[in-house]
Parts: structure tokens; sequence; C-alpha cells
């Protein structure tokens, strides 16, 4: 009774990934060699220190300390306080959203708030932040919390409100409860916009992290670049915003990582 | 007709207003296979909605083995024309669903014999958005034969397959419906399809619907399409339609 031939799945190829790699190395350097020239060559460039001040410097900040600590440990301080935020921010975000986005009365209640909260960037917390928790981490993490929960909580939502109610009838019809329904058919189908917001709200929460750093901290990739412009110090400003950049890239690649492996159904 | 097994009295449906379903009266037996045919958007999936007990009639009712049917349940299996498979699990996590109340070992094997039987060996692990439309309806009809519900509705499932394709679905629908023995409802917009597999044919109006005629069909299987009582056949629904569409 085989009706039907066999063929197996299509292999994935990655050739192509491997020439966008190159390419991508290439236009890297192509661009460095561009700064030290122009540092050489224009006056406005020159206020700039070339790659060959700013790599060495780059490097020996991870053994010499800058202020009371080395590059990992202000890396370290940053992300701790990333992750502390942005964990609040995901568990809030995401049961709100879903709250929201499945029930009617909830979502009159909640979406004011998310709506006229949204606009508002962290900085502007700043004061209040100080006024409630001094110029401790809590008020960082107060401040990034309230900057990323509200995106995170937007995006779950028009996940949660937009499953097809015709898989919620089908799942009904192959005998599921209403709790294995939520958790079979109404979670998966918001997974994709959940993680949308999530990555919008790391995005944020690192740019809030820094710009947070710059006015009251005493560690952190913020205060790295703060108080380099402080003292004058343009190669402590560079190095500064080179970690800034190689880190907020390395963080949202982690996290399409872990999206490309739990989305693994969802197409592209 | 053996044993009746579903039956619905004076089904009425309306939606925004507009009338779908008036009045549509149908009967069911057990191991039967009874197409309905109709134009266009008469209101054959709502009438599926109904009968499977997704929706309720705004006047009328539908009996299963004499009971009154109000909810959905794993009795009553419906195969949907866009599939509606979870595209979150696998073609072997879909066809077991609906055996969760079953072992472990059991349900294992049994979704197996039904992916197997449906030509879907080798793609047990493959997600949905990996296989072709033809795949993915074997997939639906899979899940829901191994449910072993009491009847199937299917809704024009083959609608979206090639001609090639569907003639084989064809096929393979016959062979499961004479070895699993189960109840069918089929709607279909397909005349030559309903002919091929149905006991019996029923023919709705353009909604808002309703019965206009029913054809029985003795034609010993499997049934070959040129035969002349299959075109006799053929052409009489067909003159029966079009009466249909134009009245």
């Amino acid at each position: 009774m085989k009706l039907f031939g066999q063929n197996s799945l299509s292999p994935v190829i990655g050739k192509a990934r491997y020439a966008d790699f190159s390419c991508a190395a290439v236009s890297i350097c192509l661009f460095l060699l561009f700064w030290q020239f122009s540092s050489a060559l224009f006056p406005r460039a020159r206020l700039i220190p070339p790659p060959t001040t700013v790599i060495p410097a780059f490097i020996r900040s991870f053994y010499e300390p800058i202020g009371s600590e080395t590059m990992p440990g202000h890396i370290f301080r940053s992300l701790y306080r990333v992750f502390l935020g942005f964990s609040l921010a995901s568990v809030t975000g995401v049961t709100l959203g879903i709250l929201s986005g499945r029930n009617r009365l909830a979502n009159a209640i909640i979406n004011p708030f998310i709506e006229i909260l949204r606009p508002i960037p962290g900085i502007a917390w700043i004061p209040i932040a100080i006024l409630w928790f001094g110029t401790g981490e809590n008020g960082k993490v107060f401040i990034l919390f309230i900057a990323s929960f509200t995106i995170i909580a937007a995006n779950t939502h028009d996940g949660a409100r937009h499953v097809d109610p015709e898989l919620v009838g089908a799942a009904r019809m192959m005998g599921a409860s209403s709790t294995r329904i939520f958790f079979t058919v109404v979670l998966p189908c918001c997974v994709p916009q959940v993680f949308t917001g999530l990555q919008i709200g790391l995005t944020i929460n690192f740019m809030t992290v820094v710009a947070a750093e710059m006015i009251r901290s005493r560690s952190g990739l913020g205060w790295v670049v703060s108080t380099g412009n402080d003292s004058g110090n343009m190669t402590q400003v560079m190095v500064g915003l080179v970690a800034i950049g190689i880190i907020g890239f390395a963080l949202s690649s982690l996290l399409r990582l872990a999206e490309k492996r739990l989305l693994i159904w969802n197409a592209n | 007709m053996e044993r009746e097994l579903i039956c619905c009295n004076g089904l009425t449906k309306s939606y925004a207003g507009r009338r779908v379903l008036d009045g549509v009266s149908l009967r069911l037996g057990q191991n039967e296979f009874v197409s309905v045919l109709g134009p266009g958007k008469c209101g054959k999936t709502t009438l599926i909605k109904l009968l499977s007990g997704l929706e309720r009639p705004d006047a009328g009712e539908v009996f299963m083995d004499g009971a009154a049917v109000s909810s959905p349940s794993p009795k009553r299996g419906v195969v949907y024309q866009n599939t509606l498979l979870f595209n979150w699990l696998t073609v072997l996590g879909n066809v077991r669903y609906p055996l969760r109340k079953l072992g472990r070992q059991e349900s294992l094997s049994r979704a197996m014999k039904y992916i197997e039987l449906m030509g879907l060996k080798g793609f047990e692990k493959a997600y949905p958005r990996q296989l072709s439309g033809g795949m993915k309806q074997r997939c639906g009809i899979a899940r829901i034969y191994a449910m072993k519900p009491r009847v199937i509705f299917m809704d024009e499932p083959f609608s979206q397959l090639d001609a090639q394709t569907r003639y084989l679905m064809q096929l393979e629908l016959e062979k499961i419906f004479l070895g699993e023995g189960q109840s069918v409802l089929f709607v279909s917009n397909n005349i030559e399809e309903a002919v091929y597999l149905s006991d019996r044919i029923v023919v709705l109006s353009p909604s808002p619907s309703r019965v206009v005629k029913e054809f029985r069909l003795d034609l010993p299987r499997p049934r070959n399409y040129l035969s002349p009582e299959f075109v006799r056949i053929r052409a009489e629904i067909e003159r029966c339609l079009s009466e249909v569409c134009d009245g």
C-alpha cells in the first residue's frame, strides 16, 4: 500500500554563509584602513585616535583596569544589570501580554497603561529611580525594567490576540482540555511575537544600561565612556564604544540563535 | 442504510443576518460514505461545523446515536480544507496529539501505523512547513484516523491539491474507508470525486441552503471512472447541480 514515493528532506547547504562571512571580514578591514588613513589626513578625524591606538588599548583594557575594574569586569557589571532588568521585564511583559491578549476585560484594564508607558524612554525615569531607589543597583534595574516591559507586553499581546480560533477548535475536536489548549496551542502560537518583543526589549535594555551608567555609576561600559570623556581621554571613549558595539552585537546574535533553535518549525 | 449514526433536523444558521443554512436535514448510517455536493459558497463548511459540534445551530438539532450534540468531541473527527495542523509539532507530534489518553507505547505504535498507511513514513520528524500540500493533507487525515472517531467529517480535503495528487488521494481514501469501515461525511465541489467515493450523494442548493436531492449509488467498488453507469450518474448529478444553480 505505497502510492507515494519517499524522498528525503532537502539538505541545508552552508556555502553561501561562508561567502557572506568573508565579505563582512573584508569590509571591516577596509573600514579600519580608511579610519587609520583619514585620522592622519583630515583635521576633524584627527580628534579621534586611530585603530592602531584603539585596538591595543582595547586589548590592554582586558588586563589593566580602567577605574576599579578591567574590561571583563565592566562588561559583567553592565550585563548583570541588563540580565536583572530584562528578566523582570520579560516575565512581567509576557504575563501581561497574554492576559490582555486573551481576555477582553484584562485588555481594557492593562492596555492604556502599556500604551502610555511605552513611548517614555527609560532614561526619562532616572529622576524617579534616584528618588525611590537612590543611586545604587536597584534604581538601574528599575529603569531597565520600565524601559522594556511595555514593548514585550505589546508584542506578546499581538501574538496572543491573533491565535487562530480554528486551531483552537481543532484541538477541542481532538479532545484537548482548555488547560492543554492553552499550553499546546495558544502559547506556541504566541512564541514568534514574544521573541520579536524580547529581541526589541533586549536591544532597548542594552542601550538604556549604557545611558544610565553614563549618568550615575561607578562601573560598567557606560561609565568607561563617560569617565573617558570627563578626563579628555578619547582613547578610553573609543575603547568603551568598541566594547559596547561588540557586546550588543553578541547579545542579539545569542537571542537570534535561541530563536532559531526554539522556532525550528517556523518558516525562516 | 445500516444503523443510523448521525442525524440532523432542520439545521438553520445565519452569520451577521445572512442566512447560510435553511433547514438542512441529513442522515448518516454506520459505515456509510455520504458526500454533500453544492455550488460555491453554499454553507458546506458551516454544515460540518454544526454537525461536529464546533458551532451551535440557530434552529434545528444534531443527534449522534440518539444523543444531542452540543460540543466537539473526539468521537467526531474533522479533516479540514486547510489542514489546521499544528506547525510547532512534527508529523508524529501532530498524529499523536489526540492520543494522549493512550499509553506512551500504544499511542506511538498507533500513530506510526497511520503515518505509514498514509505514505508519510520517513517524515515523522518533519515539521508541516517542510511538507508539500498533499503530504500535509495526508498528515491531517492520519491524525483523524489514528483518533479512531465514530464518524469523520471531511471538508473539501483535496480541493487545494493538484489533479494527480488528488486522484491518488481518492484511491487512498477509498482503501482506508473500506479497510477501517468508518462512517464518512465528505463535503466536496467535485462531482467525479463524490461519485467515485460515495454510497450516497446529497445535493444542496445555493445559500440559504437546503437539501434538494439525494442520489443512491450502488456501483460496485472499486469504481471505474469510465464505466457507463458511472458516466450516467455523473451526468445526472451534473444536470441536477446546474438546475439548482440556475433556479
